[in-house]
């Protein structure tokens, strides 16, 4: 009787130590942050047009809601950096082929701390080639990219924020997401074009306002992507002037701007090469400022963030989102 | 069992403990190893040049590195790529369903309607609804088609009844029944009616004097009282009379525009649209593509009963299939293999009782239908009869695409080959139970314009024309399109960028299945008067299955695009271009050329003035011979189909030169000019292949006589020539400068403007022309002409809402102002030149597009023109009587009202997850309640009866319509 209470004790004893070391194991240790951190990124443009590169961490003050609140990191030029290129080419052999030599030539130029990674968009977010230094890797694999299938921008474009954010959270390095495209709205599989289906529907107004479809595509996908504080680059290869693209192209760059990063559209090949040095020369020269989130009051909050130069002379030209969303506490 | 769990239980705890604490330490240092034990383990590292060397790479770097390979799950066989299947909309199915509504209740009454007294609504009901949904194909256990296998279906119902307000002159209750005493004509005078039974010459007639009331060839006596005694009615023509409308308001001016309708279409469609995608390796794609629309349209009535003379009703159905493979052979290599088809199909609906047979019912032989008659009665009244009572016309074609883009160097180079083969099975006779024309010449004074009445004609029974087509068996078109093109895309320098291309086009004549097709040849002999011109047969007497020769045809392009001074903010572009359009298949006769096949007699009165060709008494004649006639003289004594056969296609030029400007605020400011060249291009009546000279005007009231009449035709054993609108022989040429500025958003403002100024010159968009042997004298500005239009596309999304300046904080009152976006469209255009024309042809039908006169010294503008005086009629007047007018065709300066139209749109979206979200759509269209001014009556009558209304503008159109949608989203 002893012996069987005995056995009973010890398993009782056994088993709240197993749930003890499970619960200890648990528990995150002390050096986890309890609040999440956002991480922005800024660009400085000086009276003379350039870029600002010399900013530390004492240049900024961040005010969320007109509140300052403490920077805890800062990422600048010289530091490192992830670049996520995504190929959506699905239109043309020769701008393709331009694009593919421009990305080449133009990269090769990074710094070493700079790591691109390369994916395609189309049928899915595919990746070629994970985030490394490897130049000649990085041309060998631009080389095979083809023209085929179905655009696939718009709906990449949340999964690439998804992982740049992840990436960033985990490491002091800025992210930044550049998408190199040709297509058009009559290159989705989606319905954009909003297509006739009974074309002997005379009476049919709900087309009249034909780039709707589109516009709230382009909407949807922007007021989505607002959660995000990853800068989206594009370089669109055919800047197309009917009205369907012209709203799509307006979305894109929406969608651009508003991550802080920028859109730009060729409308002759020979843009191609200059469009990419100018997104690029921006991509190197931002900053990510990191600071603790605040307690959540709203989901979203006024972001404004002031710069001085070695002198303490405030820069007036200082680009970043106007709003950011806070993450759930 | 009890020792069992015991015995398990304590390592499976130990177990679960380690794996917990093996995780929560991986996690709190950020490692790289996954989180799920399920997921596959992490690639190797990439080499880099940091590793390779050595070296220890940066260790944030790393870091990240290491969460992008936790975040993209497994690689692939390859080691460093993959596919993230799980993520994207790409891999989850998306679409819309959405319901669009309209209903009279919401609209204004529309201007047309108010101005005829009327004070409710026209009947409006519609629904327009339908889903979209795309996304991979998944079947459970079965097949994952994520990153593979894709499909996206759309379905579309509309279901409508929507009335139209129409306005017509239809006799008066007296005149239906013979009493004509209150007849005026344009100008308000009374007007005669005499009777042809009293016909005579005129012994005091002086030929060498102009016809005039005091100097008549013919006499006449007038009806007593104007009113045609009772036992003159034809017994027919008062029967058919019960079939038609009475007359129900009085817009005037006089009798006109007496009869008002707001009579309903009803449109029930079902389509769809689906496409499957499918990539069969990395270098291959399939799609397929399928759409098919089908319904039933009914027409709206002008009345009710079988003598509807409005459109006719009938179901349709269209589609097209279309399966494309596209095989990317290298990265400079792609081909394009593609098959598709597509096909139309129109059938009517019986109109009436198609057990009657309605000429019996009214006693009227010699008709080769149990249909109703059409009636036409000079003077404007409303026709009375079907339309076109029966016709199946049945469309498709086949079509093959293979193409090839090869990158080499600076060059692009395209080739592609295509090759589409049309059918067209068709049974459509224009007028199977015969039309019949009652015209006034034969209630009036012969030689005397502005007397006489068609509705007068017709109680008498008095056909002054008729025609007839008998179609014995469909016809089966086809013909066959070869296109093989070649382009390059040469990159001459940076900067410059040259494109050139030439197609070549291989047309076929078009067949017809059983070689059923014919036409008049000039070249050969008729033998019935030894003069040229003979009906000639596809596929006998040596001559091949098509009529017409295959043509080859050479079409070049080329274009430049450069920025100029190296800015790459400025883009010009010039570009010329040459197109041949191709054989058509079939034209707007659908048995055009099946003459001797099919039979199409005329019968045309002696002489119109004088005497009726038959009456509804005696029935149509049978005096013509009954298809099949294979014989060189089948066609004499008709209006013949002329088919041409010198293999001339019509020709479209164009050239453009552009200059694109990026402008501060996301703007782009777009200038282009447009030039447009077009020559041989398909007409119908501009050409009289056997005219009428004009030289011929000066035998004045002898033209009358249609024997005497006809025989000064160049080939006189035929009448006119009929063309099938497939006769290339129209020119045209225009130039426009288009401004159009661009505005990306920015500030929620999205919009373009567009302001275009041009000009297009034909001579061919008014139809006959007056002089058929001076074609010069009919370049003038096209009808279709506008000078200036501008239009502007708006979008502003409010400020306020999720990812949006204000009220972003997800507080009810961001839910409830949040997410509204406001669209619109202004358009306002200019109106087309005016064509000015006399109120009576009198030139014995000799001239078809008679002009008026314009008088010198006398401004045809006035100072502020309005509905009540347009311009000014007194700068034009009516020839005289076998003269021909001096005002141009179309006048230079003289343009109808302009037009505007207002549109706007109001979206509300709500979010319902973060993936569905509701819309809520308001569109008003013309939204102020705008009345945009009909077209002025341009008819110049003589002084002696002028035209009223010449330079007025009766009424106005337009009236705000509302539309309501929601759509769901996902």
């Amino acid at each position: 009787m002893l012996a069987q209470t005995f056995r009973r004790i010890k398993f009782l004893f056994l088993l709240a130590l197993a749930f003890s070391v499970a619960s200890f194991a648990q528990t995150p240790p002390a050096n986890t942050p309890n609040k999440p951190q956002l991480k922005i990124p800024v660009w400085i443009e000086t009276e003379e047009g350039q870029f600002w590169l010399e900013g530390k961490r004492q240049s900024f003050k961040v005010f969320l809601d007109d509140q300052e609140v403490a920077l805890k990191n800062l990422q600048g030029p010289t530091s490192g950096t992830i670049l996520l290129v995504v190929f959506d080419t699905v239109v043309d052999l020769t701008r393709i082929e331009l694009a593919r030599h421009a990305v080449t030539e133009t990269l090769k130029n990074l710094p070493e701390n700079h790591w691109v990674a390369l994916f395609t968009a189309q049928d899915g977010l595919n990746v070629l080639l994970e985030p490394t230094a490897n130049r000649a890797a990085l041309a060998e694999k631009i080389e095979t990219i083809q023209v085929n299938g179905r655009a696939g921008l718009l709906d990449t474009l949340e999964p690439v924020a998804r992982l740049a954010v992840s990436m960033q959270q985990k490491a002091n390095v800025r992210v930044s997401v550049l998408y190199v495209t040709d297509s058009g709205v009559a290159n989705y599989r989606a319905d954009m074009l909003n297509p006739v289906v009974n074309s002997s529907d005379t009476g049919d107004l709900s087309r009249r306002f034909a780039d709707r479809a589109v516009q709230e595509r382009m909407s949807r996908t922007a007021q989505d992507l607002s959660a995000f504080t990853i800068p989206f680059f594009i370089l669109h290869l055919e800047y197309r002037p009917d009205t369907l693209n012209l709203a799509y192209q307006s979305g894109l760059e929406r969608i651009a701007n508003d991550s802080g990063g920028a859109a730009q559209f060729c409308r002759t090949n020979d843009e191609i090469v200059s469009s990419l040095e100018m997104l690029l020369k921006r991509l190197r020269s931002g900053y990510v400022l990191s600071f603790d989130a605040p307690k959540r009051k709203r989901a979203a909050a006024k972001l404004r963030v002031m710069a001085v130069d070695a002198s303490n002379q405030p820069f007036e030209r200082i680009k970043h989102a106007d709003r950011i969303t806070l993450p759930k506490n | 069992m009890k020792f069992l769990m015991k015995f398990l239980a304590i390592p499976l705890l130990a177990l679960y403990s380690c794996v917990v604490f093996a995780q929560s330490v991986n996690q709190s240092v950020g490692d790289a190893e996954p989180q799920n034990q399920n997921k596959p383990a992490a690639p190797k590292p990439t080499p880099t040049p940091a590793n390779t060397s050595g070296r220890r790479p940066p260790s944030e770097l790393q870091k990240a590195l290491d969460e992008f390979r936790v975040q993209m799950g497994a690689p692939n066989a390859k080691g460093t790529a993959g596919r993230l299947k799980s993520a994207g909309r790409q891999n989850s199915l998306t679409g819309r369903v959405y319901e669009n509504l309209r209903n009279d209740l919401f609209d204004a009454i529309p201007h047309q309607v108010r101005q005829r007294g009327g004070t409710t609504k026209s009947l409006l009901r519609r629904n327009q609804f339908g889903l979209t949904v795309s996304g991979p194909v998944r079947m459970p256990w079965l097949y994952d088609g994520r990153g593979k296998t894709y499909f996206s279906f759309s379905y579309e119902g509309t279901r409508e009844r929507i009335a139209q307000s129409y306005l017509f002159t239809v006799p008066t209750d007296r005149q239906r029944l013979g009493d004509f005493s209150d007849l005026v004509d344009s100008a308000g005078q009374p007007l005669t009616l005499y009777d042809p039974a009293t016909t005579r010459l005129n012994p005091n007639y002086d030929p060498t004097k102009a016809i005039a009331l005091d100097n008549l060839q013919y006499l006449r006596d007038a009806f007593a009282g104007n009113v045609i005694p009772d036992h003159r009615l034809d017994a027919t023509a008062r029967a058919l009379t019960a079939l038609y409308p009475r007359a129900n308001i009085a817009i005037g001016p006089f009798l006109q525009n007496n009869y008002t309708i707001n009579s309903p279409f009803a449109n029930r469609a079902n389509g769809v649209i689906t496409r499957l995608d499918h990539r069969l390796d990395e270098k291959q794609q399939l799609s397929f593509s399928m759409n098919a629309s089908r319904g039933r349209r009914l027409s709206p009535e002008f009345f009710s009963g079988p003598g509807n003379s409005g459109a006719p009703s009938y179901d349709y159905e269209s589609g097209q299939m279309t399966v494309q493979n596209t095989f990317t052979a290298s990265p400079k290599v792609v081909w394009n293999f593609r098959l598709g088809t597509s096909f139309n199909s129109q059938t009517s609906l019986p109109q009436g009782d198609a057990a009657i047979d309605y000429p019996k019912q009214f006693n009227l032989s010699g008709v080769f239908s149990k249909a109703l008659p059409r009636f036409f009665f000079s003077g404007s009244y409303l026709s009375l009869g079907p339309r076109q009572p029966v016709f199946r016309d049945r469309s498709y074609n086949y079509n093959a695409t293979v193409g090839v883009s090869v990158n080499r160097d600076a060059h692009t180079l395209r080739f592609n080959g295509q090759a589409r083969r049309y059918f067209a099975n068709v049974f459509s006779p224009a007028t199977p139970a015969g039309a019949l024309t009652f015209s006034t010449t034969l209630t009036g004074l012969p030689g005397l314009r502005n007397t006489g009445n068609g509705f007068a004609t017709f109680l008498l029974g008095q056909v002054t024309r008729a025609e007839e087509t008998i179609v014995l068996h469909p016809s089966y078109w086809r013909n066959t399109f070869i296109d093989l093109n070649a382009s390059d895309e040469y990159r001459v320098r940076p900067g410059v960028t040259l494109n050139v291309g030439v197609s070549f086009e291989i047309s076929t004549p078009r067949i017809e299945k059983y070689d059923r097709q014919s036409t008049v040849s000039l070249d050969h002999v008729n033998p019935a008067n030894g003069q040229p011109g003979a009906l000639i047969f596809a596929g006998k007497d040596g001559l091949g299955r098509g009529l017409q020769p295959t043509t080859t045809k050479f079409e070049p392009e080329i274009s430049l695009s450069l920025n100029p001074f190296n800015d790459r903010r400025t883009v010009m572009r010039v570009g010329y271009s040459l197109n041949y359009n191709s054989y058509i298949v079939t034209g707007s006769a659908r048995h055009f050329g099946t003459q001797g096949f099919n039979a199409a007699p005329v019968f045309i009165s002696p002489n119109e003035q004088l005497q009726p060709v038959f009456t509804l008494r005696s029935g149509l004649p049978l005096n013509f011979r009954l298809p099949p006639d294979l014989d060189a003289t089948a066609a004499n004594g008709t209006e013949p189909d002329f088919i041409n056969r010198n293999g001339v296609l019509p020709i479209d030029q164009q050239w453009t030169f552009s200059l694109q400007r990026e402008l501060p605020l996301t703007m782009q400011l777009e200038a282009r000019y447009t030039g447009l060249r077009g020559t041989q291009q398909y007409v119908d009546s501009l050409i009289r292949v056997n005219p009428y000279r004009v030289s011929l005007l000066p035998y004045g009231e002898r033209l009358y006589d249609d024997a005497f009449r006809n025989s000064l035709r160049p080939y006189p054993q035929y009448r006119s020539f009929e063309l099938g609108g497939l006769y290339p022989a129209g020119d045209y040429a225009g130039h426009a400068l288009t401004m159009t500025l661009d505005k990306r958003l920015s500030q929620g403002v999205f919009g373009r403007v567009v302001y275009r100024f041009s000009k297009l010159m034909d001579n061919y968009s008014s139809g006959f022309p007056q002089d058929p042997d001076n074609l010069r004298e009919e370049w003038s500005l096209s009808t279709g002409d506008i000078t200036h239009s501008l239009s502007v596309n708006y979008t502003y999304e409010l400020p306020f809402g999720k990812a949006r300046r204000f009220l972003n904080d997800g507080s009810p009152l961001a839910h409830v102002f949040g997410s509204w976006s406001l669209s619109g469209i202004t358009s306002v255009v200019g109106g087309n030149p005016l064509s000015i024309r006399p109120l009576f042809n009198r030139t014995a039908t000799l001239i078809g597009g008679l002009r008026a006169n314009a008088v010198p010294g006398v401004d045809p503008h006035v100072e502020n023109p309005t509905a009540e005086q347009w311009f000014n009629p007194a700068a034009f007047a009516q020839p005289d009587d076998f003269t021909l007018g001096n005002a141009g065709r179309t006048h230079p300066t003289l343009r109808g009202p302009l037009e505007q139209f207002h549109h706007l749109s109001l979206t509300k979206r709500v979010e319902i997850t973060s993936d569905t979200s509701l819309e809520f759509v308001t569109e008003s269209f013309n939204f102020p309640n705008h009345a945009n001014l009909n077209e002025p009556d341009t008819r110049i009558g003589p002084a002696s009866s002028p035209n009223a209304n010449a330079g007025r503008i009766i009424g106005s159109t337009g009236g705000r319509v509302m539309q309501l949608g929601l759509r769901i989203l996902f």
